[in-house]
C-alpha cells in the first residue's frame, strides 16, 4: 500500500466528507460569526477588507476614466463617421475591443519591464503607479465600449422631431448637440454602467495576477488554491472565497443600483 | 449594396484557419509527433534550447525544443473544436431556454434567472476557475469535456436572457398577433415566426461567442489553468504536478508563460498572436454578417 505516505487524489465524490466539512464551517461561522482563517492563519474578514481596499481605486477610476474619455472618443467616431477617416474613428474602436485583454496586457508589461529608463515601476505596490498603471489598464476596454455605445446613442438621436425644431429655431449647431443630443444620448449611455462595471471586475483578475497584487480578484484566485501542483496539504480557503465572493456581490449590487438610478432618470426624461 | 469588406475579410481570414486546421498537420514542414529536441548540433557547436527564429524554426521552440510552429498548428484543430463545442453547447441550452422564458414565468424563466444570478454574483473567468479547482472535477479523467462543460454553463444565462428578451420583443409584433389570431400552433409559431426573426441576431451573436470563448481560453491559459486532464507526474516533496499533455493554444501559452519571468517573451507571444488572429477572424465575420442581416433588412 503506497496509501501510508502517499494519498493519490482521485476527486472521487465523497458526500460524507463534504458534508462533514460544511458542517464544520457552518458550525464556526454561526458560533463565532466570523469566516474561518486563511492558511496564515489570519482572520478573514480583515484579509478580505484589504484586498478589496486594494482594488476599490481601481475599479471605480477604471469607471470614472472609461465616462470620461469614452463619451469624447464616441463623440469623435460619430463625427467622423461621414468623412473618410471614419475607419481611423470608429474601426480602432473596434479594434481595441475586440482584441484579447491579455494582449495588450502582456505587451504593456513587457514594455514597461524593459524601459526601465521611463521610471515607471509595473509592480509597484505604493505611490501613484500603484493606482495609475492598473486604472489605466482596466479602462482601455470600457473607454472603447462606452464609446461605441456613446456614438451608435447619438447616431440613434439623429433626425428626431425635437432635434429639429432646435435647428429650425435657429440654435447654433454646436447647442443642438451639446445641450440637445449629448443629454439625452448621455443617460442612455448611463444605462451601460452595470454591464461595464461587470467587465472591469472580470477584467481585474489578470491585471492583479501580471502584477502581482492581491486585490480582490486575485485573492480570490489565490484562495481557490488552483495550483498545477496538487501539494498534499490543501492550500484553498474557504473563508476568503466566500469572503471576496460576498464582495463581488456587494459590488454588483452598487453597480446595478447606479444603473438603475440612470435608467430612471432617462425614462422620467 | 456597397461590397462587405468586413464580411469577406473574416470569411477568408476564418477559412486559412480552417485549412490550417484540416491539413496543416500535413504540410512537410510540420513536425507531427511535435519531438522534443533539448540540444542540437550545428556546425559543428551544441546547441541547447530553446533555439532562436531559423528556417529550421520559423517562430522559435519552445525550452524542450517543441517547434512553436508545429504546435501552433497542431494545436489549432483541438482549440477551435473546444471554441466550437463550447459555443454550441450554450447556444443549444441557452435558445431553447430562453424562448421557452420568453413570457417571464415558469419553471424555465424560474431556470434562466437562478443561473444567471448564480454566476453573475463572481466574474465569470474567476467562476470558471473556481468550477475548475473542484478536486472532482480537477482530477477527473474527463476532464476536457466538463471543462467545456462548465465554460458554456457560466455564460449560458446571459445566452438566454438575450433570447428570451428578444422573443418577448418579438411576441409584440404585429404579424405575431396574427399567426395567432390564425391559430397556430406553438410549432409552427416557433419554427415559422420565432427562429427566422431570431436567427440573424443569433447567427452574429455566435460568431461573437466564438471570440469570447476563445479569449476566455487564452485568459485560463495565462493562470495556467489547465483545460486537459493532463498526467500528474511525482513532484517534489511527495507532491503531484501536473504536466500538460494536450496542444491547444491555451495550455501552450500555460506552458510558456513561466517563462515570462525568464525574459522569453517571444514564445508566449506565438499562441498569443494566433489567438489574436482567431478572435479578429470571428469578430470581423460577426461583424460583417450583422452588417449583411441590416442590408437584407433594409432591401426588403
Amino acid at each position: 500500500m503506497t496509501k501510508d505516505y502517499w494519498i493519490i487524489p482521485d476527486g472521487s465524490l465523497n458526500w460524507h466528507e463534504y458534508g462533514e466539512s460544511i458542517r464544520t464551517y457552518a458550525a464556526n461561522l454561526f458560533a463565532h460569526g466570523s469566516l474561518g482563517e486563511t492558511r496564515y492563519g489570519e482572520s478573514v474578514g480583515p484579509v478580505v477588507l484589504a484586498a478589496l481596499l486594494e482594488s476599490l481605486p481601481v475599479i471605480f477610476g477604471a469607471l470614472l476614466a472609461g465616462f470620461l474619455f469614452g463619451i469624447p472618443k464616441g463623440m469623435l467616431d460619430y463625427a467622423l463617421s461621414r468623412t473618410r477617416f471614419a475607419l481611423l474613428g470608429s474601426g480602432t474602436t473596434w479594434l481595441m475591443q475586440a482584441l484579447p485583454d491579455f494582449f495588450l496586457l502582456l505587451i504593456a508589461r513587457r514594455y514597461l519591464l524593459h524601459h526601465q529608463e521611463l521610471g515607471i515601476q509595473f509592480f509597484a505596490r505604493a505611490g501613484w503607479e500603484a493606482f495609475v498603471l492598473p486604472t489605466v489598464l482596466a479602462a482601455i476596454y470600457p473607454v472603447f465600449y462606452i464609446a461605441r455605445v456613446t456614438s451608435a446613442s447619438i447616431a440613434s438621436e439623429e433626425g428626431k422631431m425635437y432635434i429639429q425644431t432646435a435647428r429650425a429655431k435657429g440654435l447654433p449647431e454646436r447647442l443642438v448637440f451639446l445641450r440637445h443630443v449629448m443629454s439625452n444620448a448621455a443617460g442612455r449611455v448611463l444605462t451601460h454602467f452595470m454591464p461595464v462595471g461587470v467587465y472591469i471586475l472580470s477584467s481585474l483578475l489578470l491585471i492583479e495576477a501580471l502584477r502581482n497584487v492581491p486585490g480582490i480578484s486575485y485573492r480570490m484566485f489565490q484562495a481557490i488554491g488552483y495550483n498545477k501542483i496538487a501539494s498534499s496539504a490543501s492550500s484553498v480557503e474557504p473563508g476568503v472565497i466566500i469572503g471576496t465572493a460576498l464582495g463581488f456581490m456587494l459590488l454588483t449590487l452598487v453597480f446595478q443600483l447606479i444603473g438603475y438610478l440612470a435608467r430612471r432618470r432617462v425614462s422620467v426624461q | 449594396m456597397k461590397k462587405n469588406v468586413l464580411l469577406w475579410t473574416g470569411a477568408a481570414m476564418l477559412a486559412l484557419l480552417l485549412l490550417i486546421a484540416l491539413l496543416g498537420p500535413y504540410l512537410p514542414f510540420i513536425d507531427r509527433n511535435l519531438k522534443e529536441v533539448r540540444f542540437r548540433m550545428e556546425d559543428g557547436h551544441l546547441n541547447k534550447a530553446p533555439y532562436p527564429l531559423s528556417w529550421q524554426n520559423p517562430l522559435g521552440s519552445s525550452k524542450f525544443g517543441v517547434d512553436n510552429l508545429s504546435r501552433i498548428v497542431i494545436g489549432a484543430r483541438v482549440t477551435l473544436l473546444i471554441v466550437f463545442a463550447v459555443s454550441v453547447l450554450r447556444y443549444a441550452i441557452g435558445i431553447p431556454l430562453g424562448l421557452l422564458a420568453r413570457r417571464k414565468r415558469g419553471a424555465a424563466h424560474a431556470l434562466l434567472t437562478w443561473l444567471n444570478q448564480l454566476f453573475s454574483s463572481v466574474p465569470a473567468l474567476l467562476m470558471t476557475v473556481l468550477l475548475a479547482a473542484i478536486p472532482f472535477f480537477l482530477y477527473s479523467g474527463g476532464r476536457l469535456y466538463w471543462m467545456i462543460g462548465i465554460m458554456a454553463l457560466v455564460e449560458t444565462g446571459r445566452v438566454g436572457y438575450i433570447v428570451s428578451q428578444q422573443a418577448a420583443s418579438i411576441s409584440q409584433e404585429s404579424y405575431m398577433e396574427a399567426g395567432r389570431a390564425l391559430g397556430l400552433r406553438p410549432l409552427r409559431l416557433l419554427k415559422a415566426y420565432y427562429i427566422p426573426a431570431l436567427l440573424p441576431e443569433m447567427i452574429v451573436n455566435f460568431c461573437l461567442d466564438l471570440g469570447k470563448v476563445l479569449i476566455l481560453i487564452g485568459q485560463l491559459g495565462v493562470l495556467t489553468v489547465y483545460l486537459n486532464p493532463g498526467s500528474a507526474e511525482a513532484g517534489m516533496n511527495n507532491e503531484f504536478e501536473f504536466v500538460n499533455t494536450a496542444h491547444d493554444w491555451g495550455s501552450m501559452i500555460s506552458d510558456h508563460v513561466s517563462d515570462l519571468g525568464v525574459g522569453r517573451f517571444a514564445s508566449v507571444m506565438v499562441p498569443v498572436c494566433a489567438i489574436v488572429y482567431a478572435v479578429l477572424a470571428f469578430n470581423l465575420l460577426g461583424e460583417g454578417l450583422r452588417r449583411h442581416f441590416n442590408g437584407l433588412g433594409r432591401g426588403k
